[in-house]
């Protein structure tokens, strides 16, 4: 049987990106796009929208990796946060006369955990189905709460007013919600 | 840290926080190293919502689009990177700085993946170029100091005035010498100088062609390669990565899939490194038309005439 090579971390990975070196950006590609490309659609709902979040996420990596602090945090979280908040921010330049119910399924929907990962590698599929099952472990108003403002970029105070409840509510249900993710998650991933 | 803050950090990490707040929190984060801490705690925790996202695949075409303009863009230089690194806990990223006025450095890579193929005597002459023109700096630099001085001394000492002069004169000769290959080198300079905005001008054009070869195996996902071909030097370069080392008697072999010929061309047999890792320079065995996509197999010890299709690890194109 042929043996397998290790594979360099992220942050590795990274520090290559900032050296140009094209096969690390293969492998961040490979790795991540799945993901960022998801979050990217489920906001936007819009795949060639979701290609250009893509796109942009990927081109930044290029350009700000030589500035990347391992220190600062993990590589996925930075990417996400940035495919995350660019769709966002197209969402609100589009202005769509969507609502969030049209963009994100509510509480109410199923979460989405078929073991479809395209063409991730396998230990980022494994990751995805831990980052999953903390969100699935989440109670289902905290859940909600976190979901409306992540991928449908609401306020607290929009959510609030959408969802009937008081403000104070809404604010304790997301503390309470990213508490329990990072508990969830604590060393639990790979650096 | 304070509650008003706890509060602001988990607002920011869902891209809450809008004006002053968000104006003021940054503040903040800058100067507060457990802030930072605490933003990155939940980054994490943010992340987990990014994977609860139903998955879908993004267009294939993409990857391909955006690895061509990675391998166009200027290679970092030394600067940047030391600057990066020296850059404090905390700071924003800012945008990249204006590439800095060095001829290397303005070379796309997949040009410079082809100069390393078809120039690496040239490439060898630009190294001891810049060592030469260096050395031949410092010594003329050395030469006009030292003839200062003999100057100098020449003024103030009749005595030593012809043991002087001839110091002053092996000097000049060695200064004039040193300034003829300062000369020269610079001539050679122009001219790799030009072979490079030759080769900028073909990646322009596509005559240099990049193809990524995915992974056929199941057990190493992982492994990845890049060609860089040159049609019309019919040579390129390959780089491949996370390929398992293979037990004696075993080599991989590149092909070249020509639609225009019967059988894939072969390009030559190679190894990888313990870390899964080879560079190799690659010329096919006959001339390709058109080099629509690239493989590697597993063949026996030396190569195959035609491939072993089931033993292919990678393809692409």
């Amino acid at each position: 049987m042929i043996p397998s090579a290790a594979e360099p971390d992220d942050a590795e990975l990274v520090r290559r990106v900032a050296h140009r070196d094209p096969v690390a950006f293969t492998l961040m590609y490979d790795r991540h796009s799945t993901l960022l490309y998801s979050v990217a659609l489920k906001i936007l709902a819009d795949p060639e929208e979701a290609r250009d979040v893509l796109q942009h996420v990927f081109l930044t990596l290029h350009q700000k990796a030589v500035h990347f602090n391992a220190a600062l945090g993990r590589p996925a979280a930075w990417l996400a946060t940035m495919a995350r908040n660019r769709s966002i921010d197209r969402l609100r330049a589009l202005k769509r006369d969507r609502t969030y119910a049209e963009n994100v399924r509510l509480e109410t929907d199923p979460v989405d955990l078929s073991p479809d990962a395209a063409n991730t590698p396998a230990a980022y599929s494994d990751e995805v189905e831990i980052l999953r099952g903390a969100v699935a472990q989440l109670p289902s108003d905290q859940r909600q709460a976190l979901e409306m403002a992540y991928f449908g970029g609401l306020t607290q105070q929009e959510i609030s007013d959408t969802l009937s409840q008081p403000l104070g509510t809404v604010k304790a249900r997301i503390r309470r919600g990213l508490l329990k993710l990072r508990e969830s998650l604590d060393g639990l991933l790979t650096p | 840290m304070n509650e008003s803050l706890l509060e602001s950090a988990n607002l920011y990490v869902l891209g809450l926080l809008t004006g002053d707040d968000l104006v003021a929190f940054e503040q903040a984060l800058v100067q507060q190293p457990e802030l930072q801490k605490e933003v990155h705690a939940l980054q994490e925790a943010t992340l987990a919502l990014a994977g609860s996202a139903p998955q879908a695949a993004p267009p294939a075409e993409l990857r391909d689009w955006l690895l061509t303009e990675f391998m166009k863009a200027p290679a970092a230089t030394p600067e940047e990177t030391s600057a990066a690194a020296a850059k404090p806990a905390g700071a924003a990223l800012p945008a990249p700085p204006a590439s800095r006025i060095h001829l290397l450095h303005f070379i796309p890579w997949a040009a410079a993946a082809a100069m390393a193929v078809l120039f690496y005597q040239n490439r060898g002459l630009i190294t001891k170029s810049q060592q030469d023109a260096h050395a031949a700096m410092t010594e003329s630099a050395a030469l006009k100091e030292r003839e200062k001085h003999l100057m100098a001394a020449v003024s103030s000492s009749e005595l030593a005035k012809s043991q002087n002069e001839t110091d002053l004169e092996t000097a000049r000769a060695s200064l004039a010498k040193a300034e003829a290959s300062l000369t020269e080198l610079g001539g050679k300079h122009e001219a790799i100088a030009a072979e490079l905005a030759q080769l900028r001008e073909d990646s322009q054009f596509d005559k240099t062609r990049i193809a990524v070869l995915g992974s056929l195996l199941k057990n190493q996902p992982g492994a990845v390669a890049v060609s860089v071909w040159r049609q019309e030097r019919q040579e390129g370069l390959l780089v491949v990565e996370n390929l398992p080392a293979l037990p004696a008697g075993r080599d991989y072999q590149l092909w070249v899939i020509d639609p225009n010929l019967k059988t894939p061309v072969s390009a030559g047999i190679f190894k990888v490194d313990a870390a899964g890792k080879v560079r190799i320079e690659f010329k096919p065995d006959r001339v390709v038309q058109s080099a629509y996509k690239f493989a590697v197999t597993v063949e026996k010890a030396g190569g195959a005439k035609v491939p072993t299709l089931d033993q292919m690890v990678v393809i692409g194109g």
